[in-house]
């Protein structure tokens, strides 16, 4: 009589629980990683915020893009001095930090939301 | 595959060309910028009489943080002599400006002549820069006064 090599009906069941849990914790990990990304990005909104406020308003920028307001006319007849002024003016590595700071948080609070729309899934199929 | 392959190739092409406009601009804003900050320099001692350095090493000024903007001054009437207005603007750098008669001079709607601005007025101005280090003003808004708003010089 030779033994059966046909595995166990079971496996099958087994195995593909085991990846579930598995893609389960790595998602719990993505999860944990990008909610501290999501904290550090929102405590740093505040002071690379306060930091471009500050450079708009020593560089005077606001001052000159205030023009394209108040003078429109005179700004379209010089519009290649505005341009070049607001260009000179602009705070560029100050605003390149705020929004480097912002696609941050705003990736970050989308892979938090794609996995915790993933975990739900998972909880409402395993325990139902 | 190769579609995705072709639509990586043209962001990076797209991506590239923004890159080197990008960094065109800036070496172009700062070459203006550090052209007019050393003409500036340059010609301090002939547009405030005093040494090359400023008054008060103003003159380092531009090498301690940024160079000086050529387009535009923000700040304080010193004095006005003829067609020259001096200026004192951000981090105490002054700046000779030259008016003509094409220049045009705003406070709030109305209209100022040269001789009408005074020291003291906070302006801003938008202009171009010349070969003497001054900036040749194409239009001057005053600032309206908090407690006098844009009375004339009468």
């Amino acid at each position: 009589m030779e033994p059966s090599i046909e595995p166990r009906q079971e496996l099958l069941g087994l195995i593909l629980q085991r990846i579930h849990k598995e893609e389960r914790l790595l998602t719990i990990r993505r999860v944990v990683l990008f909610s501290t990304i999501f904290a550090c990005s929102v405590i740093g909104l505040v002071p690379t915020f306060n930091m471009l406020m500050l450079d708009i308003s020593s560089s005077g920028f606001n001052n000159f893009f205030s023009l394209l307001f108040s003078d429109f006319s005179v700004v379209t007849t010089y519009w290649q001095s505005f341009v070049m002024i607001l260009l000179e003016t602009l705070p560029a590595l100050s605003l390149a930090l705020f929004l480097a700071v912002i696609l941050t948080f705003l990736e970050s609070a989308k892979f938090i939301t794609k996995d915790i729309k993933k975990l739900n899934l998972w909880n409402q199929k395993y325990s139902a | 595959m190769e579609s995705k392959i072709f639509g990586i190739v043209i962001l990076s092409i797209v991506g590239l060309i923004v890159l080197c406009f990008v960094f065109g601009l800036g070496v172009s804003v700062g070459s203006r910028k550090a052209d007019f900050s050393f003409r500036w320099a340059e010609q301090y001692h002939k547009n405030f009489a005093g040494p090359s350095q400023g008054f008060l090493g103003m003159g380092n000024i531009m090498m301690q943080d940024n160079f000086i903007d050529a387009n535009g001054v923000i700040g304080e009437v010193i004095s006005v002599n003829d067609n020259k207005i001096t200026i004192k603007g951000r981090e105490n750098v002054e700046k000779i400006v030259v008016a003509d008669e094409k220049t045009i001079i705003m406070c709030q709607r109305q209209n100022f002549k040269l001789t009408e601005l005074k020291s003291g007025d906070s302006v801003v101005i938008m202009g171009e820069p010349n070969n003497n280090g001054q900036i040749e003003a194409d239009f001057i808004r005053i600032m309206p006064n908090p407690t006098r708003g844009c009375l004339k010089n009468n």
